[in-house]
């Protein structure tokens, strides 16, 4: 039986005991929330009053619908996702990952034992490219890539947050030189002493997808991957490449470790998987 | 902790209140004699006025725009260096400032079009929704628990 009280971090915030210990009234934090509220009803008055001014724009209403779009979709819907999720989704392991909207996103369907050492070597033979961190630059560049079909090996991948933070490093491989389309997997360090639900211990969770396209979030309407539904197909490519790669390495399955399910990521893409968590070992590894 | 972009920007966005204002204050600077004068040909209550009692009345004015400007560009440099009370104060300001807004159009029927306060009203509400987020809080919480540095 996993012990309980050492499972003490949440997938989503700070560690669970400390946070039941210390969730007490303050008015700095109650300033914080009316705030992020008011800024969010606000943001919709905004959304409100560029839309009646639109109305005597004429020709001028295809750049508001470009400036509209842009505020709805980067400021007024992640907000309200933000303020309803803050409310309704689980702080804590559910084995799945969360947006920085806070909305469910990919699940988490990879475990990792090793050093980060053995990890990055693994990856790298198994010819998968490390993602570039998300700047200003990355970020143009594989807008560019998309838009004129340019290869970009090392293309970023959105944050998306486990223990309460943002992946420690993604990798990747695209597919047919096209950055729309590209094989790639997050990894999240566990905090120490902490188990999976019944009471594994493991290294490294990674969530593991396939981007099959570029398309428009269902959440926010933010420009963003679409992936593919078969999140289990994706996790068997990661665990193949990794043993062919490192005959060293070994699988252990953890069968059922959540039930299999359908349902939809942080993008709103469908996603099903049959619930069996492998964890790699990579212990053999020199 | 690194810099989150919620907080360059919504200082950005601060900055450039700032630097609108300070504009404003070089153009009534340079073009003193037409304001003075305007002030005495076109004021409701002001026959018998000067252009040099004018001219008195306009620099306080300005002076006191000023020492204000002076002083929101000192809650934008703590903002970005990550005070949270700079933070909190920025936006207390900021939603005063959309409160009254708010109230004007919908209880006095003022209309906020793009040729009245629209922009204005935009940038308030783009510093708030910046420097509410939980990156901006985030920062200026753990620049309010260790010792501040600039990177």
């Amino acid at each position: 039986m996993p012990d309980e009280t050492r499972q003490e971090t949440g997938a989503g915030g700070p560690p669970m005991g400390a946070r039941t210990r210390s969730r007490r009234w303050s008015p700095g934090a109650a300033a914080d929330s009316f705030f992020f509220v008011f800024a969010g009803l606000a943001s919709i008055w905004l959304a409100v009053l560029l839309a009646s001014e639109s109305m005597g724009l004429g020709w001028g209403l295809l750049w508001f619908a470009v400036v509209f779009w842009l505020l709805v979709a980067y400021l007024v819907l992640p907000r309200l996702n933000r303020i309803l999720t803050r409310i309704y989704v689980p702080d804590y392991f559910i084995g799945r990952t969360r947006t920085s909207d806070g909305l469910l996103g990919d699940p988490v369907n990879l475990a990792v034992n090793g050093s980060e050492r053995q990890l990055h070597a693994a990856l790298a033979a198994a010819g998968w490219t490390r993602a570039d961190e998300i700047t200003l630059g990355s970020t143009w560049r594989i807008v560019a890539a998309t838009l004129f079909r340019q290869s970009y090996d090392e293309a970023p991948v959105s944050p998306l947050f486990l223990f309460g933070r943002v992946q420690d490093f993604a990798y990747q491989q695209e597919v047919e030189d096209n950055p729309a389309k590209r094989h790639h997997v997050r990894f999240w360090r566990c905090p120490d002493g902490w188990m999976l639900p019944g009471g594994y211990r493991v290294d490294w969770l990674a969530a593991g997808t396939f981007d099959r396209a570029v398309g428009l979030s269902l959440f926010t309407l933010q420009i963003t991957h679409k992936i593919d539904a078969d999140t289990d197909r994706e996790r068997d490519h990661i665990v193949a490449g990794l043993c062919s790669a490192a005959p060293a390495a070994r699988v252990r399955l953890i069968r059922d470790f959540s039930s299999g399910y359908h349902a939809r990521n942080g993008g709103g893409d469908t996603i099903q998987t049959d619930g069996d968590l492998p964890v790699v070992e990579l212990g053999g590894i020199p | 902790m690194k810099r989150p972009q919620a907080v360059v920007v919504g200082t950005l966005l601060m900055g450039s209140r700032v630097l609108a204002g300070l504009f404003a204050v070089v153009e009534v600077g340079v073009n003193w004699p037409e304001f003075t004068h305007a002030i005495v040909t076109t004021g409701a209550r002001t026959a018998g006025v000067t252009p040099e009692q004018a001219g008195v009345a306009l620099g306080i004015l300005l002076g006191l725009y000023g020492a204000v400007l002076a002083l929101e560009l000192c809650l934008v440099i703590f903002v970005y260096l990550g005070r949270n009370w700079a933070r909190l104060l920025a936006m207390s300001f900021a939603t005063l400032s959309i409160g009254a807004g708010f109230i004007d159009y919908q209880f006095n029927g003022v209309a906020i079009t793009l040729r009245t306060s629209l922009l204005s009203l935009t940038l308030d509400i783009l510093v708030l929704l910046a420097l509410s987020s939980t990156a901006a809080r985030g920062y200026a919480r753990a620049a309010r628990a260790t010792p501040l540095r600039s990177d």
